[in-house]
């Protein structure tokens, strides 16, 4: 089996050629896709990239015609049956998908038989109320005459083909006591019940942690080469392209704006677009504008936060004569220092505790043991884990957060200025008189114009909600924010530019940043210091660049390495399957 | 399940508990007690009043004790059985409950089964096809079982029937039957006449169960879960009734919890205006008359089966909910 | 795709500046509910009528006269013939010729056509208070002559005016869902709003308290404490005892409702940034959270007020609600309790109807409040 593109293209399995989707709105349409035209050769894999609103997944949909409320209103997709790997173009008859009825037999016969398609959120893409091995058997029946023992069979063979350990007892499991990574599994055995031709897969990994995204993506690479399977993959990862395309489509605004092999893509991209692309990704590979050292102060001054044996546990009971106390520990003897004017960063993957942690430092949680001294303005100490930690409301000024999510942190029924002024009014900062001004000049500082003040956050986008964000959190002239993920709800271009705003706002006013998030990146190219947490505990804390290029501590060294990196050559070179020599 | 199970059982113990407080303050809350009321209402007629058995009854149901020392008396009773002597009817509770309780339930569990054949069908057309020409029509009939309250419905009925065919609905039995034995004939002269209350009946509650599953099955349909199963190659109304229908109809049974007081209260109300011999027009003899004990007896037996409902439905839920099952 | 994109520029047209208030959203959404505006409209002429009930009401609502006993419907004509033949715009009702069918002992009722009884707009009429302390001497719609009868929704079986007696039931039926819901209201806010952002063991108690109250049928439950209601007291205490009653089961819906939004909103980012702000708790739900829910809270009491004139209906229809002489739809219908009542004088239903159109507008109303109530849900 070679991996093409070899000398002799392969035959095209799909030609999309000029695709027209369409939503219904309340007032006209959405034109999610405007005249696509991709073709997906035997065997191979095209990514499709865009940012959100790019219409990729609607494009993938459309192939099965799975675009309900929406409608195909143009094009066509051509699909050849019994195009291989290896044979000329024209070969067979082509049939066109869009031509088909979306609820009769013939686009039925092919959907899962010959293109099987895997969604986003592994959560909700299973039925709540079925077992896998139910769900699974099912797809097995629909196109194969098999009784229910030879489909139970192979049902676990293909759990074990997706590596489930101990396929014959995890058939009978429900989807709500597998993880997300189990439940992208069981979905992959699904479309692989019938060996289809082509997998289309839209985003199967955003969902999921990195280091199971990089399982996921080497299980359906393998899978790909064992059956030959053409996969239409659909991301906006850029590192994931890498990782994965022999070709790539990159979409903008409904179209395709540049279509090619990878490499080349990579080497010299032809639009703006792709460049920006191409560079966020690889943006978060480096170190961002930090000042050298340690701004406002040095190494041997006293820390500004000196956390020491921070331990919280989540307890709830279950039963309800017996009652069991169940603990999970979030935090489990967690020390480090913020030095002033240091960014310090904190990454682990999801459930490792450093959410508790930010919420811990703002006295939103209270902490079984530990404290965190922090030093105020005025020289004194106060621990802010305690219970009186912030009985002092003032703390609440020199200390901010910024949230994850600009959606819901912002209160959708005041405008702008109600929303940044709230601090100053509460705090007193600043006469009422003067409110206005300052509101404008806190504006101004995170790029945007003072006359927004009276509008309510509906009108502005996220990349613009999270910079409202910044200023509200700047308002009382903090001496640490902590900002917990202030970028993973954004897209990849935005994310550097918030990044950068954050970077200049504290070079400028020498403040100390804990910045949480799961991006080992993001936290490289923005902290001079990271921690690395898991399961509650800090494994490994130090300067970033050292960290990212010496891990000590092996759960470091494997986040690294499941990081996709947004270089073809880069990935290739780490790949054994890709680079094999057959 | 099993602790799921206890955790109910318990909770309802409680409940029964609360309902029985609740009943006997109904009985306790009008001023007097009911044997004075009845004495005066024998000495206006003329009638003689045997003094030594109304102090015998009064020592029997403790109604110089204070309230408390009275509820032990009667919970304990109830208990054992003896939900204690109906003035009005001068006979026991018990036995005047025992002669039309078989009725009341048949009449309660045939509305239940018409209202869910109505309503599941309905509901989940309508929600497939929302906005088509029969959701319109199921939207139309579930404001009118809003809208309109049982004894209405009932009353319409009757009025109908009169005009249209010059027949008085009402009763369960023609004349004839209505003391003979069960035979043929005598059930088909019951079905003759129960469609009438049944129909009554099953209509609010489907109207409201119709609401709610269309409204749970749309968001059900919108799910990815359904995308997937299209994406398997299966059709359409198989996978709809196979996955989306099947997760709908789960908060659907829960929401029997609350059905069934509904139901319950729909058929009190039917049961009065059409004159059935089931519980309904005793209960609001008893409580015109103020024959409390007759009163509360009735409405904590009808809370009591309401609660054992609620149970059943809960136990149904938690078998069907793999996620209460093995959570 | 169709889900919240990240940065894409706000989807469909939208208004440039997005400077309207969050009233200005609700409303513009509540706008577009065709059925709930029409709806509203109606509600407002019912509660109108209400309030104006004696100047409406052509005829006193008590006054009876057995010579009418279940006399049908007149009818308006609007034209009449003037000497010289010419229509003129001169309303009038026909009076009737009464027969007596000496074997059934009944009144037969024909229209008179000799008869003609000119309707004036705002005629004299007998002194009258309005709402109870304005005094009148004109209503909406007089008969000319003393005595002529007046009966454009027909007499019931005292030979009262249904019409009249319909208008002034308005009054309490609509008032008993609105006292209700304010009482319900009051209970369940404070009670919903201090269980769910306090929690804990309050929390317990009162999640017990509102489950326990939701599994018992409310009809016997009613039915039983209104029977327990003292004969003798006066007709405005029994009035407000019944809406006590009904509120007593009402307020756990609206319990539940502030529960759960406290609940929601309790862990909404928004509101954790004004804690860290370093807003008090006093500040987080009035100037926070209560703007949030509160088009919530009015859907919810607006869904609950046709459920209470329902319920009072049924209990005064049964005799165990309001009582004679109080009138209301349902005291209105027990006289239609009797079958033969009904088929001889089908008029006897026109509260019903009255109520019907007054519970589904209500609905209407409640559903897009409902649907307007959160115009950032997507």
């Amino acid at each position: 089996m070679t991996a093409p593109p070899g000398p002799a293209p392969a035959a095209e399995v799909l030609a999309i050629v000029d695709l027209e989707t369409h939503f219904p709105l309340n007032r006209g349409t959405l034109k999610a896709v405007e005249g696509v035209s991709l073709t997906l050769r035997a065997g191979e894999t095209l990514c499709v990239v865009g940012e959100s609103g790019s219409g990729k997944s609607v494009t993938a949909r459309s192939i099965l015609n799975i675009v309900k409320p929406g409608r195909i209103v143009g094009g066509h997709i051509w699909f050849r049956p019994d195009a291989v790997i290896g044979a000329g173009n024209g070969n067979g008859p082509a049939i066109d998908l869009c031509a088909l009825d979306p609820d009769g037999p013939r686009l039925r016969a092919i959907r899962g038989a010959r293109i099987a398609m895997i969604f986003q959120e592994p959560m909700s893409a299973l039925s709540p109320m079925h077992t896998i091995g139910q769900q699974i058997i099912e797809a097995v029946r629909l196109h194969r005459a098999m009784d229910k023992q030879e489909a139970r069979a192979r049902a676990i063979e293909l759990l074990r083909q997706v590596q489930f350990r101990e396929p014959e007892t995890a058939i009978d499991r429900y989807p709500f006591q597998l993880s997300g990574g189990m439940r992208q599994r069981a979905l992959i055995a699904m479309a692989l019940s019938c060996q289809p031709q082509v997998l289309i897969a839209d985003e199967p990994t955003t969902a999921l942690d990195v280091t199971t995204q990089a399982e996921i993506l080497s299980l359906i690479r393998s899978l790909q080469q064992r059956y030959g399977m053409a996969v239409l993959l659909v991301t906006h990862d850029m590192g994931v392209v890498a990782e994965m395309a022999d070709r790539v489509a990159v979409m903008q605004g409904g179209r395709v704006i540049e279509h090619g092999p990878v490499d080349a893509v990579f080497r010299a991209p032809r639009e703006a677009h792709t460049r920006r692309l191409i560079e966020a990704a690889r943006l978060l590979e480096r170190r961002g504008n930090r000042a050298a050292g340690t701004p406002a102060g040095g190494p041997g001054q006293a820390p500004i936060l000196s956390v020491r044996g921070l331990c919280l546990a989540f307890r709830g009971t279950t039963g309800f004569l017996r009652r069991r106390a169940t603990a999970v520990h979030a935090l489990r003897d967690v020390s480090f220092d913020v030095a002033p004017g240091e960014a310090l960063g904190i990454v682990g993957e999801s459930g490792s505790g450093k959410t508790t942690l930010a919420r811990a430092l703002l006295g939103i949680h209270r902490v079984d043991a530990g404290q965190a001294r922090f030093r105020r303005a005025d020289g004194s100490l106060v621990d802010l884990c305690a219970r009186q930690g912030y009985a002092d409301r003032s703390l609440y000024a020199e200390i901010r957060m910024i949230f994850q999510d600009p959606f819901a942190a912002l209160n959708p029924r005041q405008t702008v200025e109600q929303i940044i002024a709230e601090p100053l009014r509460i705090h007193r900062l600043c006469q009422r008189s003067g409110i206005g001004d300052r509101v404008a000049a806190l504006l101004r500082d995170v790029d945007l114009s003072a006359d927004v003040m009276d509008r309510y956050p509906h009108a502005f986008s996220g990349g613009q909600r999270q910079r409202i964000g910044i200023a509200r959190a700047m308002a009382t002239n903090p001496r640490l924010v902590v900002a917990d993920e202030p970028t993973s709800a954004l897209d990849g271009s935005l994310r550097a530019q918030i990044l950068d705003l954050l970077l200049e706002l504290r070079n400028r006013l020498g403040l100390s940043i804990i910045l949480i998030s799961h991006d080992i990146g993001v936290v490289r190219y923005f902290c001079e210091r990271m921690a690395v947490m898991r399961q509650g505990e800090l494994v490994e804390i130090g300067a970033s660049d050292q960290i990212c290029d010496a891990p000590r501590h092996p759960y470091t060294a494997e986040l690294l390495a499941a990081v996709p990196r947004a270089g073809p050559r880069h990935a290739r070179l780490r790949d054994p399957d890709a680079a094999g020599p057959d | 399940m099993a602790r799921y199970l206890a955790r109910r059982l318990l909770l309802m113990a409680a409940t029964m508990a609360a309902l029985s407080i609740v009943c006997f303050a109904i009985i306790q809350l009008p001023p007097g007690d009911f044997l004075s009321a009845r004495l005066a209402e024998m000495a206006g007629t003329g009638d003689t009043v045997d003094v030594a058995n109304v102090a015998w009854l009064r020592a029997q149901y403790g109604l110089d004790e204070p309230f408390i020392v009275q509820y032990w008396l009667w919970i304990s009773g109830v208990v054992g059985g003896d939900l204690g002597f109906s003035f009005e009817l001068r006979m026991p509770v018990a036995e005047v409950i025992g002669e039309r309780l078989g009725i009341s339930l048949t009449v309660e569990i045939l509305a239940i089964i018409v209202l869910w054949a109505i309503a599941v069908p309905v509901g989940v057309y309508s929600a497939v096809r929302q906005y088509s020409i029969g959701d319109m029509a199921a939207t139309l009939f579930g404001f009118i079982g809003l809208a309109i309250p049982n004894f209405l419905l009932a009353l319409l009925l009757m009025y109908l029937s009169y005009i249209a065919f010059g027949v008085t609905i009402g009763g369960l039995f023609s004349p004839e039957y209505v003391d003979a034995r069960w035979s043929a004939g005598r059930l088909l002269d019951f079905l003759g006449h129960v469609w009438a209350p049944v129909l009554v009946i099953a209509t609010g509650g489907a109207a409201q169960i119709i609401r709610i599953l269309r409204a749970n099955l749309l968001d059900e349909l919108s799910r990815p879960y359904v995308d997937t199963a299209r994406a398997k190659g299966m059709a359409e109304w198989r996978l709809i009734l196979r996955y989306p229908v099947r997760v709908a109809m789960n908060p659907l049974v829960s929401t029997v919890g609350w059905l069934l007081p509904t139901i319950i209260s729909s058929s009190i109300v039917t049961g009065i205006v059409l004159n059935l011999p089931t519980l309904s027009p005793i209960l609001l003899r008893s409580l015109l008359a103020q024959d409390m004990h007759l009163a509360g007896g009735l409405i904590l037996l009808i809370g009591v089966l309401t609660l054992l409902g609620t149970l059943l439905s809960d136990i149904l839920l938690a078998w069907l909910d793999p996620r209460i099952r093995l959570g | 795709m169709l889900t919240r994109s990240g940065d894409a520029a706000p989807r469909g047209p939208r208004r440039p500046t997005g400077t309207e208030s969050p009233w200005a959203l609700v409303w513009g959404r509540f706008r577009h509910h065709r059925l709930a505006l029409v709806s509203g409209v109606i509600l407002a002429l019912l509660y109108l009528s209400a309030i104006f009930a004696e100047f409406l009401a052509p005829g006193d609502p008590q006054a009876y006269n057995a010579r009418y006993t279940f006399a049908p419907p007149q009818s308006i004509h609007l034209l009449d013939r003037d000497e010289d033949g010419s229509l003129v715009f001169r309303p009038y009702v026909h009076g009737y010729a009464v027969t007596v069918d000496p074997e059934a002992m009944r009144r037969t009722f024909a229209i008179d056509p000799d008869k003609k009884h000119p309707l004036r707009l705002l005629g004299r009429s007998e002194p009258y208070l309005l709402m109870g302390f304005i005094p009148m001497q004109r209503k909406l719609l007089t008969i000319e002559g003393q005595g002529t009868p007046l009966l454009l929704l027909g007499a019931d079986r005292l030979g009262r005016d249904v019409l009249s007696r319909l208008i002034i039931g308005t009054r309490v039926s609509l008032s008993v869902g609105l006292v209700g819901v304010v009482l319900s209201l009051a209970i369940g806010l404070v009670v919903g709003g201090l269980s769910g952002y306090h929690g804990g063991l309050l929390d317990l108690v009162v999640q017990r308290v509102i489950e326990f109250l939701r599994s018992v049928p409310t009809i016997p439950l009613w039915m039983g404490l209104a029977a327990a209601l003292p004969r003798d007291w006066p007709p405005l205490t029994i009035y407000f005892a019944i809406t006590v009653i009904l509120s007593l089961v009402g307020w756990t819906e609206l319990a539940r409702v502030v529960r759960g939004r406290f609940l929601a909103l309790k862990t909404e980012d928004y509101v954790t940034a004004a804690r860290l702000d370093g807003a008090s708790d006093l500040s987080l739900v009035f100037r926070h959270m209560m703007p949030a829910f509160s088009s919530h809270i009015i859907a919810a009491a607006s869904l609950a007020i046709p459920a209470m004139i329902l319920a009072e209906t049924s209990l005064s229809f049964l005799g165990l609600g309001l009582q004679a002489p109080i009138i209301s739809w349902g005291v209105l219908l027990q006289e239609a309790q009797n079958l033969r009542s009904v088929a001889t004088a089908p008029w006897l239903l026109w509260p019903a109807a009255a109520m019907i159109v007054a519970v589904l507008a209500m609905n209407f109303l409640g559903d897009g409040l409902r649907d307007a109530a959160d115009p950032y849900a997507t």
